[in-house]
């Protein structure tokens, strides 16, 4: 069978797995995201997002799900990366994260490497993060992210052509002397609409307290557009 | 080379102090099936013999279109190209650097020293230009013969004035250079950010 169409096939599998955690408290929502890009020079560059978080469905362990919209919060984040190598770069960065009734602070350190094994074009990222709040302690996050890039035609992703991309995170979290793991994998189908802007839909799935806590799982309909 | 989207062209005579023009190179391929390739080609194919799956590609530039055949053979990695016609064009295949003979790799890793601070292979191919007859010999006895024309086709990573970058260097056969190229990569922002 084709890999890529293996590849679909676990992306499907992935979108009705959420009878699997019939068990855990679920939650979906949309995650739609623009992400703007700019090189400044042949070292430097910027990055801007803005991401909002929509719920549309919550079921705990003890009730039947509830298909109701709620508005859950919205991240800007600005970071500066600087080229380390030819296919390596070090990005410093902070996010404000504003929900309705509070808003808290991040720092990020992340360090990308990118290279291509055979047609995928795969990144690691490996980062850091600190989350500040007036009403809980700081969060110290540490992360690893795996992408992987397959065109869906020929050998590389040309303009006007689709492509397959998964993302795996692993991150780590301390707060408040609570450690804590989250795993994340979020497969997309994406768009390159011209040289400067994609799309991709995608669902980003979130394993949150895997340890000692109870397990929650949240999939968001995610929806990037990269400028 | 499929790597790249955008690549400028430098004069290698006025190597790095002049870039004499920038050029976009435009470039699409499809993987097609191989019932429709011409007759020529796919008989050219066959008689290389090789046990792996061939994957038919046509590739669209500016300038014109091409059908090209990706597969192994002999533990080496192949890619050929003809025309819409069905007519040879290009053959390329992957080698190993102690594949190419001492007194030319000697030749050749001097003028890299000479160019960059530092560098590093990526990949090297062997070019052949030829008769068709004369190609397929050279294949099934791994040793081009007097009437090939052979080129070598070097990507690495270069150092250079401080600033390493991927460049797609082209040598003849006697280990002379003959065309460089800085490859600019595709832009990674959805897989970085």
């Amino acid at each position: 069978m084709n890999i890529r169409i293996k590849l679909l096939l676990v992306f499907f599998i992935l979108i009705s797995s959420k009878d699997i955690c019939a068990q855990t408290q679920t939650r979906i929502g949309f995650l739609p995201s623009i992400n703007y890009n700019h090189e400044i020079n042949k070292v430097w560059e910027v990055n801007f997002k803005f991401e909002s978080r929509h719920f549309v469905f919550d079921k705990s362990t003890s009730q039947s799900g509830v298909f109701k919209y709620k508005y859950s919060l919205s991240d800007v984040s600005a970071l500066v990366g600087r080229k380390v190598g030819l296919n390596s770069k070090v990005v410093l960065g902070v996010l404000t994260r504003m929900e309705p009734d509070a808003v808290s602070y991040r720092t990020i350190q992340q360090f990308i490497f990118q290279n291509k094994i055979e047609n995928f074009r795969v990144a690691h990222r490996i980062a850091s993060d600190q989350t500040f709040s007036s009403t809980e302690p700081t969060e110290f996050r540490l992360r690893y992210r795996f992408s992987a890039e397959i065109p869906l035609s020929g050998l590389i992703v040309d303009v006007k052509e689709f492509y397959f991309k998964f993302n795996t995170e692993a991150l780590n979290s301390i707060q408040d002397n609570e450690y804590d793991l989250e795993l994340r994998a979020v497969p997309n189908i994406g768009y390159v609409i011209n040289e400067q802007n994609k799309i991709e839909l995608g669902l980003d799935n979130r394993f949150v307290s895997f340890i000692d806590n109870q397990t929650r799982f949240t999939s968001w309909v995610t929806i990037n557009w990269f400028l | 080379m499929k790597t790249t989207r955008i690549i400028l062209s430098i004069s290698f005579l006025l190597l790095f102090p002049l870039v004499l023009k920038a050029q976009h190179k435009y470039e699409r391929e499809y993987r097609i099936k191989s019932e429709t390739i011409q007759q020529s080609a796919q008989e050219f194919i066959d008689s290389i013999g090789s046990d792996s799956k061939i994957k038919w590609y046509k590739e669209i530039s500016l300038n014109d279109i091409t059908i090209e055949a990706k597969f192994k053979h002999d533990k080496k990695k192949f890619s050929i190209e003809f025309d819409t016609l069905g007519i040879l064009q290009d053959v390329e295949f992957v080698i190993k650097k102690r594949e190419i003979s001492s007194a030319v790799y000697n030749k050749i890793e001097h003028k890299l020293d000479s160019l960059f601070q530092k560098w590093k292979f990526q990949k090297i191919q062997t070019h052949f230009k030829g008769r068709n007859k004369d190609i397929i010999t050279s294949i099934n006895n791994n040793e081009p013969t007097a009437s090939i024309k052979v080129s070598y086709e070097i990507v690495l990573k270069g150092k250079a004035l401080g600033n390493t970058q991927l460049y797609e260097i082209t040598f003849n056969e006697q280990g002379e250079i003959r065309g460089i190229l800085q490859i600019i990569q595709d832009k990674a922002d959805h897989l970085e950010y």
